[in-house]
């Protein structure tokens, strides 16, 4: 349902935060790979709508919108990160036992940036396309090619894993 | 049977879910208000002549409650009060089914059998305002009702107990700008129609005489004092001050 005029209350963030932190928390940790940051980057992102909730347009569901800011905190708190995966880790087929599931990592973590938060909305979050579209502002037809892509580049990759 | 998704179950395991958080919405108000007193002020500030109407025509509320006697020996930043023991007095029937019927309806709901309690009640532009405290969970709640301003609502606002007892500051906000009403002026460029009157409330220890608030255009003003009620003698101190 759309909102019948811009802006939105502290009443309705509110009601979005307490429904659903777990999994605004849980995209976050996938973006950051880190809970404890992915905490602050929810609530930093929280307290940022709030903030800005007169700019709300009403031209989406809020629940978007706050997706979007929350997303963008996330993606501001990343640092640079050391080599944490390589190439290389994906072709090996030996070694550990707990290889496989490092691999399976590696290849959530190597895929192109949209088609990882595309995949983290999707699943964690469960928004629908137009949902995600907004979120990340790309339009819904884009949501469904990067999609369909990530989940051919996964499933070529953990196909590759099991072997 | 159902077909198993080999991409979910590798996400699945990429994340484990977030069970059980604690909420911590007071932190998010206390982050939305220290950063706005930061920023910078053209990033908020509206047009003069409109900022203008809203000062004359709104009616800000401030409303601040703190723990019984005691507690001032502890210190100002000490909530055991309200950690220990309930506010106010026990709110009206009418008052406790319509926030019950309101509970009812709501998404994401309080726990059935809140025990409503009044803690204050005030006037301010044009309308009355009752200030409400109970018990959610693991959070104490205040809940603000307006009557008598067209688009009249409630807010309401919660701590977790955990944040009051490890409180370093002598005051929590839990609502901050809950707007009521729309003033009868056309929209600003950004489609924003200014609040008839707008609340802000939390809870402050004992100790605590008066809040200042700042608007968030960046005009200081004292908006707040504290006064005794001695409609409520063996409760928390409540007071109020507006601006209109």
């Amino acid at each position: 349902m759309r909102k019948p005029a811009p802006g939105a209350t502290l009443d309705e963030i509110e009601s979005i935060y307490r429904t659903r932190l777990p999994d605004f928390r849980r995209v976050a940790a996938a973006i950051l790979g880190d809970r404890e940051l992915a905490l602050d980057a929810v609530q930093e992102g929280f307290a940022l709508a709030v903030r800005e909730r007169s700019s709300f347009r009403g031209d989406g569901p809020l629940e978007a919108w706050l997706w979007r800011i929350v997303v963008n905190a996330a993606r501001a708190h990343m640092r640079p990160r050391p080599a944490e995966v390589d190439m290389e880790m994906l072709a090996s087929g030996n070694g550990h036992p707990h290889d496989s599931d490092e691999r399976v990592r590696a290849a959530i973590v190597l895929l192109p940036e949209r088609q990882r938060l595309v995949l983290f909305l999707r699943y964690y979050a469960d928004l629908d396309y137009g949902a995600i579209a907004t979120a990340l502002e790309i339009s819904i037809g884009t949501v469904g090619a990067t999609l369909n892509a990530a989940h051919a580049s996964m499933s070529r990759l953990l196909e590759e894993v099991t072997q | 049977m159902s077909k198993v998704d080999p991409v979910g179950e590798a996400l699945a395991l990429f994340v484990a879910p977030f069970d059980d958080e604690p909420e911590a919405w007071a932190d998010v108000l206390r982050r939305a208000s220290i950063a706005s007193d930061a920023a910078p002020r053209s990033r908020v500030r509206r047009p003069r002549r409109l900022a203008a109407l809203v000062f004359a025509a709104a009616a800000l509320l401030a409303l601040a409650l703190s723990p019984v006697g005691g507690a001032l020996a502890r210190g100002l930043g000490d909530f055991s009060a309200w950690l220990t023991g309930n506010p106010g007095d026990p709110a009206s029937e009418s008052d406790q089914r319509a926030f019950d019927a309101e509970n009812e309806r709501t998404w994401a709901r309080f726990p059935d059998g809140s025990e409503l309690r009044r803690v204050i009640v005030t006037e301010a532009g044009g309308g009355t305002f009752e200030l409400f405290g109970f018990r959610s969970g693991n959070s104490l709640c205040l809940r603000l009702t307006v009557e008598g301003i067209p688009n009249e609502g409630a807010s309401t606002g919660c701590a977790p107990l955990s944040e009051l007892s490890r409180a370093d500051a002598p005051a929590l906000a839990l609502h901050l700008d809950a707007g009521f009403g729309h003033q009868d002026v056309p929209r600003t460029e950004e489609g924003f129609v200014p609040a008839r009157a707008s609340a802000s409330f939390g809870i402050v220890a004992d100790g605590v005489d008066a809040v200042e608030l700042e608007s968030s255009e960046g005009a200081s003003r004292q908006a707040s004092r504290t006064t005794r009620s001695s409609r409520l003698p063996s409760t928390p101190r409540s007071g109020c001050g507006r601006r209109s």
